[in-house]
């Protein structure tokens, strides 16, 4: 969802001086003062004229908003500026929650017609996820990324890992297989839970003659635990060689240590940038689904 | 189960020789695959974040994929498989082979993968982006479509045209049926219906048809009479018209005043006849109330009394002739009134209380109301002798007797008037015949002349209208005294309840009763009154729609049927109508 640069850029929040915002507000003023003008006496039903007015109107919108996604994969569309369309998605769809709740006079039950409001409820929050992650997320990526990209950042991975790699080669062999299998088993992205989550699953076999006993595996966020091991291999070592391999070892695995939390940070700021997206289209056809029985059986038992 | 991990490594670059590093493993189960947490991980495309696991199972090792992939043994895929010694496993390019299985227990296993000895990037490739993960928005938008399809609509849209198995769907706990499309619950007073929605849903994307509510509901009354041509006025409406369901309602009416003001707002031009005024809502349009007041009606010289009609415009003229005399002035004095207890401060309530369905006041009556403190007596020497009341024959007949007594017995009081004859000495004796006809002749002066008093000066001519036939002697014939006629019902085309009203002082809508001096004033409100409270759309005030006061089903109208077929009679007379019963 790009969002299109003007001569001045401007938000779709703020687009046209919110004028979406109001003609949405004054929208939902309406409907609300309609539905405030019905008489008092009975309750407010989705069957009444008013109540069948908001209902095709929210149904209406509903569509109208659906419609945007097709607007958007259109890139020869003549009407409008994508900010235009985006600026109206969004506070239509937060008008449409307000219409929806006066239509259905607050009467909920156990059926398809609070399926398909609750349902609507949903397609609005994570739509509200979304407008929340385009406002924040782009900023905090600049903080994490700093001026390089992502495929900057992995490749200067693989270069202080070849570093390592290269240093390991004249340390003792279990040393040796120690800075590889930390190498192996250092955990970037992965599954979906995994990116969002942004938490370090890297881990290492440890065994002897790191550990007494059996082998474990054992974690090794930020590189902690190799550091750990390495920081005591250098205190005991005695040959200055080794203990300059050592050191040199130690900044090489801290860099890493860094660059894999920048890593880790951009993978889950990116993925939650799209997880909301990955709610919304499944429930706005969720919901057209659930609309269109709404309509059908509402009138199928009259 | 103990295992001795054996793995190739990275040769010393110097030495270049093949070189193993053993890991000792105490486990249950020996976990395979590309995620960090593996025990034994590998990193290949082939090979999924948690592929397989080892397991020893009864002394034999087993070996099992996980999820939907496959482990090759010996150059065989296969989903699981029972390992010796010797046995080949390989994921990708690794191959982990079972070197010993030990007496003591203890497994040695080899692992060689040649992607672990490369010098090129063996960082674990990891996915970097949702896409990448296999998230796919359009996938689980078709699932949800799909699956709420079939939950919503196909299973319960097979129920509900394929009668066979509707009953079944609808029995099944779980199993989605038209339940689900249920708006609300049914109201209490249906659930004798039960679960099936056709009782009263014949016919799909029809309305409910009157005929299903006049099914059990038969003896419902129309609004107008059922077999008049006014009946026509209503062909086409249905009780679903102004009858709610499944809505979560406290009520299964609709309140609003829609349905009677599409008729009522223009009632001339659907019937020119009509005495009916126009109505579009109570706070402005509504008419002012007419008054039913039981008033006498002359007709073939007999007097009848009859709920006479009148209305607005000539209320203020209007007056009650009940033949009662009777001052709510003098009853409600704030400084009390005289009664044999002494000054006693009187309020409505006193008299006047609502019966046991709150609509009504209880009827006024002597005995309960009025007789602790109009006594009835006649005699100050003999405060218990009192006539009885609502019956002159009978009263003639009281006095007679207590003077016949007193004639005997000089104890029982003292004689009324000057002049009567004091018989000497308290000795009994058997009357002559001289006295005998002295005493008639003086009991019947005597009670001739109380009754005289009562009747004309002092106790019955208090509260009643009393007249005299000139034409036959004094007696209990010459008087009579004419029947309290109080009208009960002064609105009988609205309902009213004092009960719900209860909060407010009577004078609240009875305004100036206690200034009224006599019975004939009626002190019953006008719709301004009402309005002080009630409206319409007014958030400050009752909500008030018309059938808060008036009845759609009236009485005696004739069954509703909802269908006009029979609504006209073969010779087209009309019946009557709304008018013809009001009148």
């Amino acid at each position: 969802m790009a969002i299109e640069s003007g001569p001045l850029h401007q938000s779709f929040v703020t687009y046209g001086r919110y004028r979406y915002a109001v003609a949405a507000l004054l929208m939902g003023a309406a409907c609300a003062a309609g539905y405030l003008s019905q008489p008092g006496n009975g309750q407010p039903n989705g069957g009444t004229w008013l109540g069948l007015t908001l209902g095709t109107i929210a149904a209406a919108m509903i569509l109208i908003l659906m419609g945007y996604g097709i607007r958007r994969r259109t890139f020869k569309a003549s009407v409008g500026s994508a900010t235009r369309w985006l600026s109206i998605h969004v506070y239509l769809g937060l008008c449409t929650v307000v219409i929806a709740s006066l239509h259905c006079g607050f009467q909920f039950g156990r059926n398809i017609h609070t399926l398909t409001y609750v349902l609507l409820c949903l397609v609005v929050a994570s739509g509200c996820w979304g407008v929340y992650a385009y406002l924040r997320y782009p900023a905090l990526l600049v903080r994490v990324r700093g001026n390089t990209g992502r495929n900057q950042l992995l490749r200067k991975l693989d270069d202080l890992d070849a570093q390592a790699l290269a240093l390991a080669g004249s340390l003792n062999s279990a040393l040796r297989e120690l800075v590889i299998d930390a190498i192996r088993r250092t955990r970037i992205g992965g599954g979906p839970w995994a990116q969002l989550r942004g938490r370090d699953d890297s881990t290492l076999l440890l065994g002897a003659p790191f550990q007494t006993g059996f082998a474990h595996v054992v974690g090794n966020a930020g590189q902690k635990c190799l550091i750990e091991l390495l920081a005591r291999q250098r205190a005991a070592r005695g040959s200055a060689e080794a203990r300059d391999t050592l050191d040199k070892l130690l900044t090489v695995t801290g860099d890493k240590a860094v660059v894999q939390r920048q890593l880790q940070r951009d993978i889950q700021l990116q993925g939650l940038m799209q997880f909301w997206l990955y709610l919304h289209l499944p429930l706005s056809f969720g919901l057209l689904a659930a609309l269109a029985i709404h309509v059908l059986t509402v009138f199928f038992y009259r | 189960m103990r295992i001795i991990l054996r793995r190739r490594i990275r040769p010393n670059p110097a030495s270049n020789q093949a070189e193993y590093r053993q890991v000792v493993l105490k486990t249950r189960r020996l976990t395979i695959g590309r995620a960090a947490d593996r025990q034994v991980q590998i990193d290949h495309p082939e090979v999924s974040s948690r592929h397989a696991i080892v397991r020893s199972v009864f002394g034999r090792l087993r070996v099992r994929a996980i999820g939907a992939g496959t482990v090759m043994v010996n150059g065989k895929r296969c989903r699981n498989a029972w390992l010796r010694t010797g046995d080949v496993m390989t994921f990708g390019v690794a191959r982990l082979t079972i070197e010993q299985q030990r007496a003591d227990g203890v497994i040695v296993l080899r692992l060689n993968d040649p992607h672990a000895l490369s010098t090129k990037k063996i960082e674990a490739a990891d996915d970097l982006s949702l896409k990448d993960a296999g998230l796919n928005p359009r996938r689980w938008s078709w699932l949800l479509v799909i699956g709420l399809l079939a939950i919503g609509f196909l299973s319960p849209f097979a129920g509900a045209v394929l009668s066979p198995i509707r009953a079944a769907l609808r029995a099944a706990p779980l199993v989605p049926s038209d339940a689900l499309w249920l708006p609300g619950p049914l109201h209490d007073r249906h659930r004798a219906v039960g679960d099936d929605c056709n009782v009263c849903h014949t016919k799909p994307f029809e309305r409910v048809a009157s005929a299903a509510c006049v099914n059990c509901h038969r003896s419902v009354q129309h609004h107008v009479a059922a077999k008049s041509p006014d009946a026509l006025l209503f062909a086409g409406s249905r009780c679903t018209d102004c009858h709610l369901e499944h809505d979560a309602q406290k009520s299964l009416i609709d309140r609003s005043p829609v349905g009677c003001v599409a008729c009522h707002a223009d009632l001339k031009s659907l019937k020119p006849e009509t005495r009916l005024l126009n109505v579009n809502d109570f706070s402005r349009t509504h008419p002012d109330f007419d008054l039913t007041v039981l008033s006498p009606v002359k007709s073939n010289d007999e007097l009848t009394w009859l709920p006479v009609a009148i209305p607005p415009a000539a209320r203020d003229a209007a007056r009650q002739e009940s033949n009662l005399i009777f001052s709510h002035k003098v009853h409600l004095d704030s400084k009390g009134i005289d009664s044999p207890k002494g000054r006693q401060k009187l309020s409505c309530n006193s008299c006047h209380q609502p019966d046991a369905g709150g609509r009504f006041m209880q009827p006024i009556r002597m005995e309960a109301h009025c007789s602790g403190c109009h006594t009835l007596q006649f005699d100050e020497g003999d405060p218990g002798a009192a006539v009885p009341h609502g019956d002159l024959p009978r009263m003639f007949k009281a006095l007679e007797e207590h003077f016949s007594r007193a004639f005997l017995d000089p104890a029982l009081g003292r004689t009324v008037s000057k002049g009567a004859p004091r018989r000497p000495g308290g000795e009994q004796k058997i009357l002559t015949h001289d006295e005998q006809r002295r005493a008639l002749v003086w009991a019947d002066s005597q009670s001739m002349a109380v009754a005289r008093e009562l009747l004309e000066k002092r106790v019955c001519v208090e509260c009643h209208k009393i007249t005299r036939d000139p034409l036959r002697a004094e007696g209990p014939e010459h008087w009579r005294v004419e029947p309290v006629r109080l009208t009960e019902h002064w609105f009988p085309r609205a309902r009213f309840s004092h009960a719900a009203h209860a909060t407010s002082a009577c004078s609240t809508c009875h305004e100036h009763v206690e200034s009224d001096a006599d019975s004939a004033t009626i002190e019953m409100p006008r719709i301004s009154v009402c309005r002080n409270c009630h409206g319409d759309d007014d958030r400050r005030k009752v909500a008030t729609g018309c059938i808060m006061c008036h009845d759609f089903h009236l009485a005696g109208r004739g069954p509703f049927s909802g269908s006009r077929k029979d609504s006209t009679r073969t010779d087209g007379t009309r019946t009557g109508g709304a008018e013809e019963a009001r009148r």
